[in-house]
Order: C-alpha cells, then sequence, then structure tokens
C-alpha cells in the first residue's frame, strides 16, 4: 500500500470501465460504540487539538457526537501540556507548547464517566525542504509539485507533507493526504520528487485533490515526518475509504490505531519543517 | 511326476492361451486436415470393449483371436466400421471423413456420447475448441476461461473476469498448462481476457476432480490446454476481424507427411485510435495486448516423432511518458513421442515458462523499472502402458527448478529512486506416478493411481524468522542464508487418487472418487478478482504447502437414444494450510511476504447437476451448482469460521445453441449466481473529517444476486470463393450482445461519505452494461 502511486494509472485505467451507482444497503449490525481519538503534538509552538468524538451508525446523517467533560493532558519530557475544551468535543493546547525531537509523549485522557485511555509515540527526526518546483500536464490539466530534500539514511522515513494553498491548510481531509516512505528512496538526494498534484479539473474520476481553477496558487509545503505506525494508519485509512472497489482490493478490514483499550482513532508525535512558500502562475 | 506333467500341461495351455490373443495398434487421423483425432473411441461392436486414441491419436487394443467387427468413431467424423479376422498383430491407419457440417458437428461437447456413463473418470470436462467458439462472448473474443465458468462447480470471480474458482478452491488454486508449460497468469487487460487465442487452441480439458495421478501442483483442479497441430497436407489458414483485436492463423505441411506447423497471432489495438487524441501525451500512450502461438510436428520414423510449441503474450500499458506497464508469459515446449512398441508409448518433454511484469517510470529523476518474475524449466518422462485390454497404465516423473524473483528495482544513477533487489529464492519440485485403469468387465471399472510429490527450496536463499507475539504484525526476527545449491528443506506427501465406476445398466452408472493434491507454489493474492501482478513465492520453513482430500459420488444417465446427458456430482473436500493474508497485507514489492500470510483449514461441499442435450439443431446444456465455501484462520476473524470471500451458494447456467439454416446459428447464455459474501460496517468514525468504516464479522453480508444474458448470431456468407471446384475462401459475421438486458451487476460494494456532507451511503461498483459486438472471421 505504500506503493499506492504505482498502481494509480492501473486505477485510471479502471475508473474509465467501472461506473459506480448508489443503492440500498441494509446493515443489520451497528452495535459499535466507542471512544475516538484524533490528537497531534509537534515541535511547533502552535495550538495542538484533541478531538474526542465517539462513533456512530453508518447511516447516522448528523456528526459523530463530541464527547464533553474529559481530562486531556500529554505527558513527556518531564513536560506536563494541558487541554482545555474549547468546543464540544474540542480540546486545544491553549498554552502553544512544543515537544522535542527523539523524545516519547504519552496522551492521558480520563472522560467524564471514569473510562481512562492512554497513547504513546515518540517524535521522529526532521527533513528540511531545499527547493520546490512544479511541472504543468496539460492533457489532465494537473500541475505536479516537485520537492528537493535530503533523505536522511537509514530506514523508517515516513513522511506527510502539509500542503496549503491560499493560506488554507487543504490536505486536513484525508483523501487529499500526502504521503511516502523511504522503502526505495533511502538516503537518497530527492531531486525534484512529485509529493502533490494539483489539479485543475477532474481526470478520469480519479480526483484525489480538489480541482482549482485560479490564475496564481500560492502554495505552501511542510514536511511531517510521522513515525511508520501513523504512516500505515493513513494509508490503510486511504485504502479503506478511497480505493475500495477496485480488482486489486484485499477484504475489508479495520485501521489499527494506537489508542488503548478499545479506542479508535490515533495520538501522532510529528515533527514538522519549515514551510516552503512559492507561486505557481497557472497555464489556462 | 503328477505334479511335473501338470505343470507342463498348464504352461502348455498358457502358450496356447496367449498366441490366440493379438494387437491391433494403429492411429486415426483427420482425412480433411490429417490431425490425430484424441479421444477418438475403438469399439469391438461384439463385445463392447473398447479404447480411446491417445494425444497422438494413437490406440491399442489386444484381443483374442477372433473375427471381429471393430468401429472408429469421432464427433463431427463419420463413424467407419471393419472387418478384422484377427489371426495375428495388426497395424491400422484410419482416416475419418468429417460429417457435413448440418448433421453432427453441432454436438458441443466433445466426448463421445457413451463416454459420461462409460469413463471411470468424473469431475472432468472436455471442451473443443468448435463448441466454446459458439458461445457468444465478451467484446467478440472467444474466450475459453469465461467458458469454463459455465461449468458446474466453476464460478467466475467476478464480472467479466478471468478468473475462477473451482469446487470452493481460490483462484490462487487453479493449475492452467498450454502444451504442458504452466501459464502462470492466464489473464490480459485488467483480467477481462484471457491469453489463449482461440484459433490457436484444439481442446481444453478442466479437472476439478478425479484428477488423474499424472497431474498435480494445484490443490483445485487442473485446466489441460492444447494448441492445435497444424495441417499436414496443405496450406490453409483464417482469421477474424473484430471490435478489439484482429488474429491470423496459418498452417501447413513442414514436409508433406513428415510434418506440419502451426502460427498464430492476435494484437488488440484500442490504442490504434489515440492519435486521434488533441494532447500530445495522450497520444503517446500505449495500450494493448499480443498473443503468438506456434506449433511444429515433425515425424523422424516410424517411432519417433517431435512436437515443439511456443507461446508468448504480453500487455503494454503507459500513459504519456509518465508510467509504463507491461506483464506477460513466454512458454516453450519440446516433446520427444517415441513409440517403443505396440503397447508402449513414451514421451520426454522440456519446457520452459516465464511470467514476469514490470512497473516504471521511464525517465526523468525519478526513474526506475521493478521486475517480478517466475521461472521454470521443467525436464518430465510419461509413459503409457497398455498392458492388455483390461488394464492401461501410465506412469512417469519429473522435476521442475523454479526461480521466483519477488522484486528487482533498477534505477540509473541520475534517479533518486535506489536500485534495490530482494533475495531470489529457487526450488526443485519433484513428481513420480503410477495409475492404472482396470477394467474389471461386467459393470466395474477402476483407475488407481499414487503420485509422490517432493518439494525442496534450494540455496541460494534467505529464511527470516519472525516474531508473532503480535498476530496481526509479524515482525522480522532473524534470518538464515544458504549457500547455492544447497537444499535447505524437503517436503514431501503421497498424493493418492482413486476412480470407480459401476455400471447400473447400458445407459447410467455411477460414480466414486477420492483425491488428494498439494499445492507448493503459492500465489500472493488476497483480492477476488484476477489482477495482472500474479505474484509467486515458494512453500518454506514459514509456509507450509497446501494439501487438500476430496471425495465425490456421481450419478450419470442418458436419455432418449443418447440425445441427453445428465449428470449429478456431490463433493466434500478439505484442506490444509490454505493460504490467507492478514489485513491490508502488502503483498506487491515485499520482501517479507511470507511474514503477511496466514494460513488455516479450509472445507468446502456442494452439488453439481448438469443437463445436456448434444443431438439436433438445439444443443447445449442447464447446470446448476449449489455449494459453500468456509474457512478458518486463527488470526483472521478472531478464529471464527468465515465464508470463504468467492462463496455462491446457487449458481445457475444456461447455455444454448441453435442452428436455425445453413446461414444462421444462433448462440445464448444465461447465468445467475447468489451474490458473494462481503463485509460491511458495523458503525463508523471521523478522523481527519474522514468518516472511516468500522467493521465487525468478516463476510456476514451478501452482495446482490449476479445474472446476465448474452445473446449472439452468426451468419455464414453466401459467396464462397471457390478453385477447381474446392472451397477456398469461407467467411461469416458474428454479433453479440453481452448483459442483453444491460443490467448493473454489483462488481464491489463500497460505504462512502457523500462529499461535503454529513451523510453516508451506500455505493455498487459494476462493469459493463450492454455490451454490442460484431466480428469478421474468415477461413482459406
Amino acid at each position: 500500500m505504500k506503493k499506492l502511486k504505482s498502481y494509480s494509472w492501473l486505477l485510471l485505467l479502471f475508473a474509465l470501465l467501472a461506473c459506480t451507482k448508489e443503492i440500498d444497503f441494509e446493515l443489520s449490525d451497528e452495535s459499535t460504540n466507542r471512544l475516538v481519538v484524533e490528537a497531534n503534538f509537534t515541535n511547533a509552538a502552535r495550538q495542538h487539538e484533541v478531538k474526542l468524538t465517539r462513533t456512530s451508525t453508518f447511516y447516522e446523517p448528523n456528526e459523530t457526537p463530541a464527547e464533553t467533560g474529559a481530562r486531556v493532558t500529554i505527558v513527556g519530557n518531564n513536560q506536563t501540556v494541558l487541554f482545555d475544551e474549547v468546543r464540544p468535543g474540542v480540546y486545544l493546547n491553549l498554552g502553544m507548547d512544543s515537544g522535542q525531537i527523539g523524545q516519547t509523549y504519552t496522551l492521558q485522557i480520563e472522560l467524564a464517566n471514569g473510562e481512562r485511555y492512554t497513547a504513546s509515540e515518540t517524535m521522529m527526526r526532521n527533513t528540511v525542504i531545499d527547493s520546490m518546483s512544479y511541472e504543468y500536464f496539460s492533457f489532465a490539466s494537473l500541475y505536479n509539485v516537485n520537492i528537493w530534500t535530503q533523505e536522511p539514511a537509514g530506514k523508517g522515513d515516513s513522511y506527510l507533507w502539509n500542503v496549503y494553498i491560499n493560506g488554507n491548510w487543504i490536505n486536513d481531509t484525508l483523501r487529499y493526504s500526502s504521503f511516502q516512505n523511504d522503502d526505495f528512496v533511502d538516503g537518497s538526494y530527492v531531486n525534484g520528487g512529485t509529493i502533490y498534484q494539483i489539479r485543475e479539473r477532474s481526470f478520469l474520476d480519479y480526483s484525489f485533490n480538489p480541482p482549482l481553477k485560479l490564475d496564481s496558487i500560492r502554495v505552501g509545503v511542510e514536511t511531517v515526518n510521522v513515525s511508520q505506525n501513523f504512516f500505515e494508519f493513513v494509508v490503510t485509512a486511504l485504502l479503506e475509504t478511497e480505493f475500495r472497489g477496485t480488482p486489486f482490493d484485499g477484504p475489508p478490514a479495520n485501521i489499527r490505531g494506537n489508542i488503548s483499550d478499545g479506542a479508535l482513532g490515533y495520538f501522532s508525535v510529528t515533527s514538522v519543517s519549515n514551510r516552503y512558500e512559492f507561486t505557481i502562475l497557472t497555464e489556462h | 511326476m503328477k505334479n511335473t506333467f501338470l505343470l507342463f500341461l498348464l504352461i502348455a495351455f498358457m502358450q496356447l492361451h496367449a498366441q490366440k490373443k493379438f494387437t491391433i495398434s494403429g492411429s486415426v487421423l483427420g482425412n480433411d486436415n490429417g490431425i490425430p483425432l484424441v479421444g477418438a473411441s475403438i469399439i469391438d461392436l461384439k463385445q463392447g470393449a473398447g479404447v480411446s486414441a491417445n494425444i497422438n491419436g494413437k490406440f491399442s487394443i489386444t484381443l483374442p483371436a477372433d473375427t471381429y467387427n471393430i468401429q472408429i468413431s469421432f464427433i463431427g467424423y463419420q463413424a467407419q466400421q471393419y472387418r478384422i479376422v484377427l489371426d495375428a498383430d495388426t497395424s491400422l491407419l484410419i482416416s475419418l471423413k468429417p460429417t457435413s457440417t448440418q448433421v453432427e458437428e453441432v454436438k458441443i461437447i466433445g466426448e463421445r456420447k457413451i463416454d459420461n456413463v462409460n469413463n471411470t473418470s468424473m469431475g472432468s470436462t472436455i471442451l473443443k475448441m468448435e463448441s466454446i467458439k459458439k458461445i457468444p462472448s465478451f467484446m467478440g473474443e472467444i474466450d475459453l476461461l469465461k467458458t469454463i465458468q459455465l461449468l458446474p462447480g466453476v464460478q467466475g470471480s467476478g464480472e467479466g473476469q478471468t478468473g475462477y474458482n473451482v469446487r470452493g478452491g481460490g483462484i490462487d488454486q487453479n493449475l492452467v498448462l498450454l502444451d504442458d508449460a504452466p501459464i502462470y497468469n492466464p489473464s490480459h487487460f485488467l483480467g477481462f481476457f484471457s491469453v489463449f487465442n482461440a484459433d490457436a487452441i484444439s481442446e481444453l480439458e478442466l479437472f476439478k476432480g478425479g484428477i488423474p495421478a499424472r497431474y498435480g501442483g494445484r490443490l483445485a483442479s487442473i485446466l489441460d490446454v492444447k494448441m492445435k497441430e497444424g495441417n499436414p497436407e496443405r496450406f490453409s489458414g483464417s482469421g477474424g476481424i473484430g471490435l478489439i483485436s484482429s488474429r491470423l492463423y496459418l498452417d501447413g505441411p513442414i514436409k508433406k507427411g513428415k510434418g506440419s506447423f502451426m502460427i498464430a497471432g492476435r494484437r488488440t489495438y484500442a490504442d490504434a485510435f489515440l492519435f486521434l487524441a488533441p494532447e500530445e501525451d495522450i497520444r503517446d500512450s500505449k495500450l494493448f495486448f499480443y498473443d503468438f502461438n506456434a506449433k511444429a510436428d515433425y515425424k523422424i520414423n516410424e517411432k519417433n516423432s517431435l512436437y515443439l510449441s511456443a507461446y508468448l503474450g504480453r500487455d503494454v500499458l503507459s500513459l504519456s511518458d509518465q508510467i509504463l506497464v507491461n506483464w506477460g508469459n513466454a512458454t516453450t515446449t519440446l516433446r520427444w513421442n517415441r513409440i517403443f512398441s505396440e503397447k508402449l508409448i513414451g514421451n520426454l518433454t522440456g519446457i520452459v515458462s516465464n511470467f514476469d511484469y514490470k512497473i516504471g517510470i521511464p525517465d526523468g529523476s525519478q526513474e526506475f523499472t521493478t521486475t517480478t518474475q517466475i521461472l521454470d524449466y521443467h525436464l518430465k518422462a510419461d509413459f503409457n502402458y497398455y498392458l492388455n485390454e483390461n488394464h492401461t497404465v501410465q506412469f512417469g516423473a519429473g522435476s521442475i527448478f523454479h526461480t521466483f524473483r519477488p522484486a528487482e528495482i533498477e534505477a540509473s544513477p541520475e534517479s533518486f529512486v535506489n536500485s534495490i533487489t530482494f533475495p531470489e529464492s529457487y526450488a526443485l519440485e519433484h513428481h513420480a506416478y503410477i495409475s492404472d485403469a482396470m477394467d474389471w468387465g461386467g459393470a466395474w471399472s477402476i483407475e488407481a493411481g499414487l503420485r509422490l510429490s517432493v518439494f525442496q527450496n534450494i540455496g541460494s536463499g534467505t529464511v527470516y524468522s519472525y516474531d508473532k507475539s503480535d498476530p496481526q504484525d509479524y515482525v522480522v526476527q532473524d534470518s538464515v542464508t544458504y549457500g547455492s545449491g544447497e537444499v535447505y528443506n524437503t517436503f514431501a506427501n503421497l498424493e493418492p487418487r482413486l476412480s470407480v465406476r459401476y455400471l447400473l445398466n447400458e445407459f447410467s452408472s455411477v460414480k466414486a472418487n477420492y483425491q488428494r493434491t498439494a499445492q507448493y507454489i503459492q500465489q500472493a493474492v488476497n483480492s477476488t478478482s484476477s489482477s495482472p501482478f500474479n505474484t509467486y513465492f515458494a512453500s518454506s520453513p514459514n509456509v507450509k504447502p497446501q494439501l487438500s482430500d476430496q471425495i465425490s459420488v456421481g450419478y450419470f444417465r442418458n436419455f432418449n437414444n443418447n440425445r441427453y446427458e445428465f449428470s449429478a456430482e456431490a463433493y466434500y473436500k478439505t484442506m490444509q494450510n490454505v493460504i490467507d493474508f492478514k489485513d491490508h497485507a502488502e503483498i506487491f514489492f515485499n520482501e517479507y511476504v511470507e511474514g503477511e500470510v496466514r494460513t488455516g483449514d479450509a472445507e468446502a461441499y456442494g452439488l453439481e447437476l448438469m443437463l445436456q442435450r448434444v443431438k439436433g439443431k438445439l444443443n447445449g446444456w442447464v447446470s446448476y451448482t449449489l455449494s459453500r465455501a468456509e474457512r478458518t484462520i486463527p488470526e483472521i476473524n478472531n478464529g471464527q469460521r468465515f465464508l470463504a470471500p468467492y462463496n455462491r451458494t446457487h449458481d445457475i447456467s444456461v447455455v444454448a445453441n441453435y442452428e436455425f439454416s445453413d446461414r444462421w446459428q444462433f448462440g445464448l447464455v444465461w447465468v445467475y449466481a447468489s451474490g458473494r459474501p462481503i463485509t460491511v460496517p458495523s458503525g463508523k468514525f471521523e478522523y481527519r473529517n474522514t468518516y472511516i468504516p468500522v467493521y465487525s464479522d468478516r463476510n456476514t453480508e451478501q452482495m446482490p444476486s449476479y445474472h446476465r444474458l448474452d445473446l449472439s448470431a452468426t451468419y455464414f456468407l453466401k459467396d464462397k470463393l471457390r478453385f477447381n471446384g474446392k472451397v477456398k475462401w469461407e467467411s461469416s459475421l458474428n454479433f453479440s450482445i453481452f448483459n442483453a438486458y444491460n443490467r448493473h451487476n454489483a462488481f464491489a460494494i463500497n460505504f462512502k461519505r457523500r462529499e461535503g456532507t454529513q451523510t453516508t451511503f451506500a455505493e455498487m461498483t459494476y462493469f459493463f452494461g450492454l455490451v454490442p459486438a460484431i466480428t469478421y472471421n474468415f477461413k482459406f
């Protein structure tokens, strides 16, 4: 699944042939009711967020229920990071704490009913973006966004890229995620590796990026070094939500998070690079 | 003294007896093209004893001295009778005349009419290419892998797919042989077409049970496909122009009476229209596949013949210069056939088979090519010994040298992609077998066989050991490396095969069969359908061979002067060490693919009913299968038994062919199958603005049922070009409609979020609606 991109052209071909249509499909077992954690802690001084929700039935048309009244802290490296509930289920680190590379941090959650959950991760080393470029492919109306960076020697580095377009973080939705690991590029100087595609229009239905039609696009990119576990979590979540229905599908399966005691979701501890910004003058 | 006398008498009696038996041997050829008529029947009309011509059209039958009326018959040919005064060994060269097109050729199944009842074997079917060609085809591409899916007990893996499941077995458990060479990926495109060019194939035999001892290596089925032999009398050819491909076939004598050759090619041309595309990048794209078949036979002398056949096929797909994907098989088979005596015929066969796929980015800083490959060298000897009219003994032995290349990534120095080679692995697979087809006279016949299979992992190679404390995630702990040529692991299995037939009367019989099969070559596949990237790995200290035991019983009856054939077969089968994979397994480009494997037990049972009409203007069959297939894998579904992903409770096929007139012929296929089981959400959770399904138990719900109607019509064009009174050019137009009532059959069901909203829905993916096609075929 790390090589999703290798198949993407075959998936395109597949998409040419396949059709989809909405159907009624009744679900008989809707008994799941578990805590869901979406939490992140980085080396940057910013308001880190912990979001607590619960699972809901699959066809429930409203937002998933918020878990309110919990006590949330992150501890590690002799630090205690405190969180306050600012909206139902949303807990913010108003003190704008930051972590250190190589240190292990533990998320501690105590719900109003007394249930306790924990999760730990160690912050990965960081990489620096030296330069970026873009190239236009007219047949698909897309811009490849390329990166120049030294991939550090030693296997086990996994990357997500935060992409900002005109100042808005656009890949806060999983389907727009940009990801890669060092399986095939370990220790290389990456001179123009494609990390993102900005599309002007949908192409053959496999448009993971929101199509944009602008005269100029201000692009910002941060490299986020994530744990191998979190990388797997993101990629398998994408497999379950975006890549279903192809001849390459394995059987559906639950994605594995890192929260204790049967809770779902993930507490990721990541290191974030400098943000590299540049402007694309569009060609249409 | 008395005893000595008695002994002398006995010897004299035996001598007398022996001298009074003689052998009739010979070959049966079609007089239209001189091709051996495989399976032609040679019957003594007085006693009813009979044999079938072997693969070379040769037969041998030993009978007491007497006068006989021998009848030689074969479907599509006029039967001939010979009156033979048998007072010496007799050799016959028989050439049968084809029957005129209207009369007998309408028969769909190529077996002799009473074979259904008389044969000891069960669970197997022979299909002739001529009959497969009459079945409506998808986009006009005649496809034998889709035709076998119309047989009871064989189920297609998905809409339009050539992958198939046999009697509760996985798509990884079928062996496909083309002139004895294994085809490791029998599909083109995304599995929508098979690699078999209809022009180049003469017939196929599918074994889903009762697998003879000479076959082995896969758990569920053997599909034995034979290429055509060329016409030894004159040059001829045929071809076709279709919507997606064109074909050309040529054959003729090498040296009259000495041998013949055949070559056939097919290429698709979907990309031929790309030059119309406005964008240069699209114009530079490629999307095609081709097949090339060739076969030659040469008779060195009366006793020795050589047969050489080859296949090469490849799919090529590229979009602009961005990515290049190609894959394909290449095989070569050289067979030396020697007639040692009228009773002993031997074949020595050498086979090379290769399958590989490549994925790459052709240039730029991300340039790379990965290659994954399986390569076999196979040498085997097979003998047929016609001991007497009651015993036909087959025996043989062979070895395969397998090479597995999991992935080799090559990149130029300018590329930032690393060149990486995952270690190759090697294995030897040996077999030896003996079987005896015994006619016990009267109602009983038995075919008993024993196959010994031995599998050896051989160096150089690396064996990893895994920390299995987390059942979902095995972690590599240690590795041991073995030197070149070092045998570091051996598996051996005895595979008994036994078939018994009891004739109830002239028209009906009951049969029973037991078989054990072992599989040492494993396919990394965790989807239900066929993918271009068939990746194989060997059984090893980490992955035990798959084993299966199957018992089946059957009732066979012919009605109405053999106009109808009915069969009912029931089977029960257990499997050990079946291959499954952990959740979200990484099966491609993974050095540690063994660590993704989870093995367990499987059980399958079913009932298969089939009624065929084999004579008359209207012919075809109706089949029904009731079946169940389940698996228990300790690390999957919490160790609870679950339905196999390809389980289909009911499966119905209707196949009909109607000869309306000299000009018009019509075909129809209707299929119905219960939906396969799927895993559905029991809830959802939200992460990064994404609704992610939560699943509970595996395969508890069912997809909507699958059904489809295909129709075809063939029009034989009036104007036959004649030369010297002989027909030199015949042609026909074939019209076909796939999915005539345009049903949207679900290929998959996904549970999704409606973008930008909080609502969710179920969505099905489906392929082809109604697809019409037209093909022009010609023969000269």
